[in-house]
């Protein structure tokens, strides 16, 4: 697998004063050592052999061997690379070792040439095996990384009923593998980056060429070289420069774990990011609808999906407003109540020493730090929590009178409303977004939350991401994409209307 | 950024400084289930039935009554409303009203005045039903605690619609229906009545919910005759029925018709009616004709009859149909030459349809309604005979 | 802009306050004929819509200040965009602003100050317009099918209520009172197709906004035609003349069942958004107008200065409900000159002027 393709040429621009390596290997190495600070994991190994000559006989020769203990493949290192190096021993000498050592000894892993220190370090950090020869200016880098490293497991955080299991791990490589197991395309392209001053964390940007336009990559590629961070540690990073529109708290990047949620983006014409060390991708240009559509509901049937997709929109739309609602019919609108829905209201809220919003308020924040705990804790402790939270808690407030049992209702279907919504960062947005309907109903009822939601839906039409209306496909208004928004048409009729109107490149 | 910060800053300012002032907690409000208006020497008598929240709620009965009747008299009805707070530490909160009682006396002077309030506040809803406390005060029928709901006013509401449903003697009057009347042209209003039943002293205690048959109740009875504002008389029973056939608001009812042997009676119960009044010019003066097309069943059989033969049935049905259309005539009679009125609305239907003719009649129209000819055509179709064909008696059915 | 956008901004618009109070002042000028100036208004509207047509192709993809600059000289021009600016969107601006005040202090918030209502609306409009016309005009694409099914909902549940005979006697009073209705149409909300104008450098081409007007005219027409209808016959004709927000009251009578009641809140709702749109489009058109004026290319120093003069301004304009019955009187004369005959007058003057050098 070639991933660098670009690498080095995108990386011209960060290019530093160069020390070059010397012809003596010891010095280099030595230099190297010094470098890396004698580290206690950084190895050099000497092998020596002889050089056959007509006129000399017996020249010693020296090669070096640096690597990062644990970073490379040990078993390729023993048994193939050293052992093929030893039997080198009857080469002439005139020969140019370097094409020799590239082309003929080394079998294992991508060999390619450095020439000066920086270059040198930055491969032993990522793993490669650094080879000096003595007498040649250049060294050989050979990656056999073989560090430890996860396996695929199945996903964690995106569960499915029907569907691949498989999640990503945190391995860059074996992420872009799944992805090519699954895309077989030839237009598939792969771009890597690195981003971080310390971590130098690799940013595989990948696509299929021709669905994409130039300018979304260049404008993918314009951001990342702008992360001027020191570290990159997850997409959150890169996630938040992507963002077109800063001022929101909607995110804009789709995350995902699933390798075959990736592959239906790419074929739909928008470009993944991979951040090595994540298991996480990043899809963009992600819309609103992205984030209330699981992977699932390809994988089941129509009907189905489509129900539990407005379902989910139903559930977001719970999650944003029903405690706002609350209190606007419980403080202002009293008359919309049914007599008797009225009356055990009330009968509930005798005693209670807070108006309905402060009750709300607390109740809300409680049942985030009740979730925040579960989620933080270990997770056999984190159920305890969540137990003990949502029922002792709750029925104990209700039993002293702090907080009526219709409010302890209304925070836990908010509550798990919120969890119904698919992708974990949208449902924050809307448990946020709430605190503020719940404050706009506290103060003018139905009146304020109309406006807010007026408000909140010019907002989410201004948002953009990498330039494509955030509502489409319904603000604004496209036909030919409705086949996959709220509703999901069977794929017979989709392949029908293909010819019409696919969805047009991004 | 900066705007964001700012406009962020404005709204939370303008949030904590505005708002809140119409906010009512649940437990601010006396939710008044009940409104009751008395004619007194200073002006009115204003009756509250409030909800007492931590009785009505409870499922498991606490003991004590589940709401509270206070009053106060003013001048007006928003002065002596208002003066409620001197007795109550919360604002009476009208929304859910279901009931309005009048004493007679305010009705024979005029509703009108009584009524501005509850027609103009933006927190009554209109559709709370209107009624006329005939032996009593308003205050008195307030006062009687009910067994079956536990709010003495919703049991009213709902024993008056559920009386109008299958009695028909009773008209649901709401507030909305008054609005209406008292607006248009060639209508008037109606207002059914309400009896006091018993020892109302002893019905306001504790021991009218404690023993089976309670010592007072309350029952409605009869429709009373509006003219324009003013109540003018009362329609009995059947006349009441007769309005409620005619104006097409029978669902359900049931009437007795004398066997064709002379011995005994049987019962027919109306399942379904429909009526069609077709204003009438006839030499030049208005007549109607009111078309009225009934299903009904057999409800209960005193006569010895063979209900499986055709002609037997037919003059069951004809004798039935006979026995209604009388008792509408009656009916109709007695509201033109008695009273005048045209609560039945004759004179909205010949707006409607003859406008250039109700043009010349509109300002005497009392005097044409009251002699207008009115013919009632019934259409009877007997539907079914309930579970056995005749009555149970030896050697009948062959 | 694309074509729904614009016809769904333009409708919620012109229901504005419409839907809320026409009823009431339509069927206390023709009684229970107050249907037919709707249709007639609605038909007499589908003839301005060439008018203004013709204005936009002579636009040529400029702002009407620039457009009235070519025709008119650059201070006759100016001047006139001013009056316009101050009569026309200005006004409705404020008299709206008003209207949704009295509503809330009659109706639902008597004890809020009107201010309050008005600053936090005015703050929401201030940050809309920051976000750009266009997102304001994408949201309808959201809010608009919100709007619309709770007025289906309402016109539905109104029908159990209906008594159709209502709707007679036909032309009682003879075509008088009906050609008064009609031209309180034109007036309000009809006429405000004029305003449209104002969105015209955002359209591509002739045939979006042509559609886009027909569509606006048809879709407006129905909503206020329905809704009229369904006042008179639940309420009749002699009852909405006496109460201002006949609409809503007539969602409070709806009760089906027992149970399905209280729905007037649906009014209220459509109601705010609609109003909401009103007054976000005659906004966005005064402040951009407004920069045309100066010639600036942004409208946005122009939105807070606008809201805060909009306050005090909207607690003056009068000192007692019962002015709202003068004004509804003479509103139709003043803003049919200003919104059918002068643009007559340009597209006429255009015409002779020839066409323009496209830029």
């Amino acid at each position: 697998m070639r991933i660098n393709d670009k690498k080095s040429s995108r990386q011209s621009n960060r290019e530093e004063e160069t020390i070059p390596l010397s012809k003596d290997s010891s010095a280099n190495a030595a230099i190297l050592k010094k470098t890396l600070g004698d580290s206690s994991d950084l190895t050099i190994r000497c092998l020596q052999f002889n050089k056959t000559h007509e006129g000399y006989k017996d020249t010693t020769c020296q090669v070096r061997l640096v690597y990062l203990d644990g970073m490379v493949d040990n078993q390729v290192l023993q048994e193939r690379i050293i052992p093929a190096i030893q039997h080198l021993q009857s080469v002439p000498f005139n020969e140019d070792m370097i094409s020799i050592f590239s082309g003929k000894v080394i079998s294992a892993g991508q060999v390619s040439l450095v020439e000066d220190f920086q270059h040198a370090v930055r491969t032993i950090l990522s793993g490669c095996l650094l080879i000096l020869i003595d007498g040649y200016e250049q060294g050989l880098t050979v990656s056999i990384q073989g560090y430890e490293k996860r396996g695929i497991e199945e996903t964690k955080t995106q569960t499915v009923i029907r569907g691949p299991q498989e999640g990503f791990t945190e391995d860059l490589r074996t992420n872009i593998t799944m992805i090519r197991r699954k895309m077989k395309d030839e237009r598939l392209r792969i771009d890597t980056h690195t981003a971080g001053r310390m971590t130098q964390t690799d940013i595989s940007v990948m696509y299929i060429d021709g669905m994409v336009k130039q300018q979304v990559l260049d404008q993918i590629w314009q951001l990342i070289d702008h992360v001027s961070l020191k570290t990159v540690l997850e997409g959150e990073y890169i996630e938040e420069y992507l963002q077109s529109n800063k001022g929101t708290i909607f995110p804009t990047v789709l995350n995902t774990e699933r390798p075959d949620s990736v592959t239906a983006a790419l074929a739909e014409g928008r470009v993944a990011l991979f951040i090595d060390g994540s298991p996480f991708a990043m899809i963009v240009p992600a819309m609103f609808l992205d984030f209330i559509q699981s992977a699932e509901d390809s994988y089941q049937p129509y009907v189905f999906s489509s129900f539990i997709r407005i379902l989910r929109l139903i559930a977001g739309v719970i999650c944003l407003t029903a405690p706002a609602i609350y209190i606007a019919i419980t403080t202002y609108h009293q008359d919309l109540l049914p007599t008797q829905l009225l009356l055990s209201l009330m009968f509930q809220r005798e005693g209670v020493p807070f108006p309905a919003f402060v009750e709300a308020i607390l109740m809300e924040i409680t049942f985030e730090i009740i979730r925040e705990a579960g989620i933080r804790m270990p997770r056999n402790i984190g159920q305890a929590v969540s137990i003990v939270g949502t029922i002792v808690v709750g029925q104990a407030a209700v039993d002293a009178g702090f907080v009526s049992a219709a409010m302890v209702i209304v925070v836990a279907i908010t509550g798990i409303s919120s969890f119904v919504i698919p992708a974990y960062n949208m449902s924050i947005a809307f448990r946020l977004t709430r605190f503020l309907f719940m404050g706009i109903a506290a103060s003018f009822g139905i009146y304020g939350l109309t406006i807010g939601f007026v408000v909140l839906a010019v907002h989410l039409c201004s948002l953009q991401s990498m330039g494509q209306p955030y509502m489409r496909p319904y603000a604004p208004y496209m036909s030919g994409e409705q086949i996959d928004g709220l509703i999901r048409a069977p794929y017979w009729l989709r392949s029908k209307l293909k010819g019409k109107k696919d969805k047009q490149p991004v | 950024m900066k705007k964001t910060g700012i406009f962020t800053m404005l709204i939370i300012m303008a949030l904590s400084i505005t708002g809140c002032w119409s906010r009512k907690e649940l437990n601010e409000l006396a939710v008044t289930i009940g409104l009751g208006i008395d004619k007194t020497e200073q002006g009115y008598r204003i009756t509250t039935q409030v909800v007492a929240p931590r009785q009505a709620g409870s499922s498991s009965g606490t003991g004590s009554p589940p709401a509270l009747v206070m009053s106060t008299e003013e001048k007006t009805v928003m002065e002596a409303l208002r003066k409620m707070t001197t007795k109550l530490p919360r604002k009476i909160y009208l929304s859910h009203l279901s009931i309005l009682l009048i004493d007679e006396a305010i009705a024979r002077e005029g509703v009108l005045n009584a009524l501005d309030f509850l027609f103009r506040d933006h927190e009554v809803r209109p559709n709370f039903d209107v009624v006329i406390v005939r032996n009593g005060s308003a205050h008195d029928a307030l006062s009687i605690l009910t067994p079956l709901e536990q709010m003495p006013a919703r049991d009213m509401f709902d024993s008056l619609n559920e009386s109008e449903k299958v009695w028909a003697p009773t008209a649901a009057v709401t507030l909305l229906d008054l609005m209406k009347w008292f607006n248009t042209e060639g209508q008037q209003a109606v207002i059914t009545g309400l009896n006091l039943v018993g020892d109302v002293e002893k019905g306001k205690g504790k021991d009218n919910i404690a023993v089976l048959d309670s010592p007072a109740k309350f029952e409605y009875s009869g429709i009373g005759v509006m003219k324009d504002q003013i109540l003018v008389g009362w329609l009995n029973d059947s006349d009441s029925k007769a309005y409620n056939y005619v104006t097409g608001k029978v669902k359900s009812t049931v009437g007795k018709v004398e066997c064709p042997d002379k011995e005994g009676q049987y019962v027919m119960e109306l399942v379904h009616s429909e009526t069609k009044i077709k204003p009438l010019i006839r030499n030049g003066e208005p007549a109607a004709s009111v078309e009225i097309a009934v299903e009904a069943n057999i409800a209960e059989v005193e006569c010895k009859l063979n209900l499986n033969d055709r002609k037997v049935l037919e003059q069951v049905r004809e004798l039935a149909a006979q026995k209604t259309k009388e008792l509408i005539d009656h009916g109709i009679k007695e509201v033109q030459h008695r009273y005048a009125s045209d609560i039945f609305g004759f004179g909205q239907k010949f707006h409607q349809k003859y406008p250039k003719e109700w043009k010349k009649w509109r300002n005497e129209w009392r005097r044409y309604f009251s002699k207008m000819d009115v013919e009632v055509i019934v259409k009877y179709e007997i539907k079914g005979r309930g579970r056995i064909v005749n009555p149970i008696q030896k050697g009948l059915v062959e | 802009m694309t074509s729904r956008e614009l016809c769904m901004l333009l409708t919620l618009s012109y229901w504005g306050s419409a839907l809320l109070g026409l009823p009431s002042v339509l069927i206390g000028v023709s009684g229970s004929d107050a249907w037919l100036p709707i249709l007639l208004g609605t038909g007499f509207q589908f003839l301005l819509i060439p008018v203004f047509t013709g204005i936009f192709k002579q636009m040529n993809g400029n702002t009407v200040g620039q457009y009235l600059n070519r025709i008119l000289g650059r201070w006759i021009g100016k001047g006139l965009l001013a009056v316009y600016l101050f009569f026309v969107p200005f006004q409705i601006l404020v008299l709206t602003l008003r209207s949704l005040g009295d509503f809330t202090s009659t109706d639902l918030y008597i004890e809020t100050p009107p201010a309050a209502i008005y600053i936090i609306i005015l703050f929401a409009m201030v940050y809309c317009l920051h976000k750009g016309i266009s997102a304001v005009a994408k949201s309808t694409e959201i809010t608009f099918p919100i709007a619309g099914l709770l007025l289906v909902v309402l016109l539905l549940s109104l029908l159990h209520g209906a008594e159709w005979n209502r709707l007679l006697p036909f032309l009682d009073n003879g075509a008088g009172p009906v050609l008064h209705g009609t031209t309180m149409f034109i007036g309000y909300p009809n006429s405000e197709i004029a305003l449209s104008l104002f969105l015209a450098p955002f359209i591509q081409s002739k045939q979006t906004y042509r559609k886009a007007l027909w569509q606006s005219s048809i879709l407006t027409g129905l909503g206020l035609l329905f809704l009229t209808i369904m006042v008179t016959v639940v309420l009749g004709e002699n009852l909405p003349p006496n109460i201002p927000y006949a609409s809503q009251f007539a969602a409070k009578t709806v009760t089906v069942g027992g149970f399905y009641e209280r729905i007037e809140t649906a009014v209220t709702v459509i109601w705010f958004i609609v109003m909401f749109y009103r007054m976000i489009f005659t906004f966005y058109i005064c402040a951009h107008g407004l920069a045309d004026l100066f010639g600036l290319k942004q409208h946005f120093a122009f939105l807070i200065p606008l809201a805060l003069l909009c306050i005090p301004l909207a607690m003056l304009v009068w000192d007692n409900p019962s002015v709202t019955a003068e004004i509804t009187a003479v509103w139709p004369t003043g803003v049919i000159f200003f919104n059918i005959l002068l643009p007559l007058s340009w597209l006429i003057l255009g015409k002779i002027k020839g066409r323009p050098v496209s830029k």
